[in-house]
């Protein structure tokens, strides 16, 4: 009962066996295409950094003044902070997480200083020794962690006590154009230690400490939104995608489908042009929901 | 197929949450009420406690000038009539508001400017001027969750009543 296919007529089946190769673009029209996308990615986030610097932190406060609020045993109430957290959350819902990889000023950051550091690597021919896979793997439960920790600081009250610790505001600070930073030595540590991660691995603080992250990565994306990649039309060996993706997704169907910050890069650089959004391969509709309650039950 | 196993399952994580959310809620509105209620009767209670007081403080005039002395220390601490401008460092840079004084009270608030700062966190902390202006003091705590707009703010309430004191 767990295979899936059994739902589908087997014409359909062999159709899609058979069908021919889309049409495959030429390598230097789809060098163009990814040279424009970039440069589109980075005006988006250029945009955003200058506008609106502050919505992730201003979001995370929501999750933050709820928890407080929570301590105070008060009701909660429209405010600023709880719009942008519901914007931003029933946004990432319905189209994925486009706000982690174009709109966030701290993601932006990161990826500079990575881009920073690679052409330096080049330039000085001395690499940074890559981060195991395994132990990322572990790290990228961390963001998790910090959530956790940070409602329950606020839940207990005692967030509002802990000042000058946040690498997030003294980067805020910075971003307003308020320098005085005198009493937030702690932060400032903290933010260039964060730095020098992202200058070492792509998306660094997204993908191991981000507690928004943590909530964007819970949050239920619809199926139709997610990239998927047709994995039979795949050159045998070829791990472009993988290779390339900033935050090290595993572009199969399933698991961890929330790590995916959407940037859109392995759309660009495969050369098959296997992945897109669209419906769960193969699967349509209802039968899938039906073949899971079936197989479960 | 994993995708939308994962879709459905997370959905009813998250309507979990949400019920969590709503009953927390439900709870938080009646205490709330309650609250409102007992401030209410507190209120009632202040009101009627002045009262006699004021018929006291009559009846002592009456007899002589012994209450005298407690209502100049009274008079002493209030204010100046008159606007005064002062700004106070806030997130982004200044704030600079103007305190209204009349009839020795602070009767009004407005802010010229903070254009340095976030406006989320800067229409929290301008609840403040509300608690200020009806505690006739800036000495209140900082809205949690925007400490800086909310010190930004006292310190040019703090810096405007000092010039309306001299």
């Amino acid at each position: 009962m767990t295979d899936n296919t059994m739902f589908l007529p087997p014409e359909e089946k062999q159709n899609s066996e058979n069908k021919p190769a889309p049409a495959v673009e030429k390598p230097a029209d789809r060098k163009k295409r990814k040279e424009q996308n970039r440069i589109l990615r980075i005006a988006i986030q250029v945009i955003f950094f200058l506008l609106a610097p502050s919505l992730f932190t201003t979001a995370f406060s929501g999750i933050k003044h709820f928890f407080t609020l929570i301590h105070q045993g008060e009701p909660l109430e429209n405010n600023g902070f709880i719009t942008a957290l519901v914007a931003m959350c029933v946004f990432t819902m319905l189209f994925g997480r486009f706000f982690c990889g174009y709109a966030c000023a701290f993601g932006s950051l990161g990826d500079f200083v990575y881009y920073l550091s690679e052409k330096l690597q080049k330039r000085t021919g001395k690499r940074l020794p890559p981060l195991p896979e395994k132990a990322g793997k572990v790290m990228q439960h961390l963001p998790y962690l910090i959530l956790m920790i940070i409602m329950l600081l606020c839940g207990l009250g005692v967030y509002g006590n802990l000042t000058g610790w946040s690498p997030w505001e003294v980067f805020a600070l910075i971003t307003a154009g308020n320098f005085h930073l005198g009493g937030s030595i702690l932060g400032i540590i903290l933010l260039l230690l964060i730095m020098a991660g992202m200058a070492a691995e792509s998306r660094f603080f997204c993908r191991f400490l981000c507690p928004m992250g943590a909530v964007f990565r819970l949050l239920p994306v619809f199926p139709w939104s997610l990239l998927k990649r047709d994995t039979d039309k795949c050159i045998k060996g070829c791990s472009a995608c993988r290779k390339l993706c900033p935050v090290h997704h595993e572009l199969s169907a399933g698991l961890n489908a929330g790590d995916c910050i959407r940037c859109g890069k392995c759309i660009d650089i495969c050369p098959r042009g296997n992945i897109s959004i669209g419906p769960v391969p193969k699967i349509h509709g209802f039968p899938t929901i039906f073949s899971w309650a079936m197989s479960s039950g | 197929m994993d995708d939308n196993r994962q879709w459905m399952l997370r959905l009813m994580g998250l309507a979990l949450i949400l019920a969590m959310v709503m009953g927390y809620q439900i709870k938080a509105l009646a205490w709330h009420s309650e609250v409102v209620q007992n401030e209410a009767q507190v209120h009632a209670a202040e009101e009627y406690n002045a009262e006699i007081r004021a018929a006291q403080e009559q009846a002592a005039q009456r007899k002589g000038p012994a209450g005298q002395a407690g209502r100049d220390a009274d008079a002493a601490k209030t204010y100046k009539d008159g606007s005064y401008t002062a700004s106070g460092r806030g997130f982004g840079g200044d704030i600079t508001l103007t305190v209204t004084i009349a009839g020795g009270r602070i009767s009004d608030i407005t802010i010229n400017d903070a254009s340095g700062e976030d406006k989320a966190y800067f229409d929290m902390a301008v609840t403040l001027l509300q608690t200020i202006i009806s505690g006739q003091s800036a000495d209140v705590d900082a809205v949690s969750g925007a400490t800086y707009s909310s010190n930004g703010i006292l310190t040019a309430v703090r810096n405007a009543l000092e010039e309306a004191a001299q």
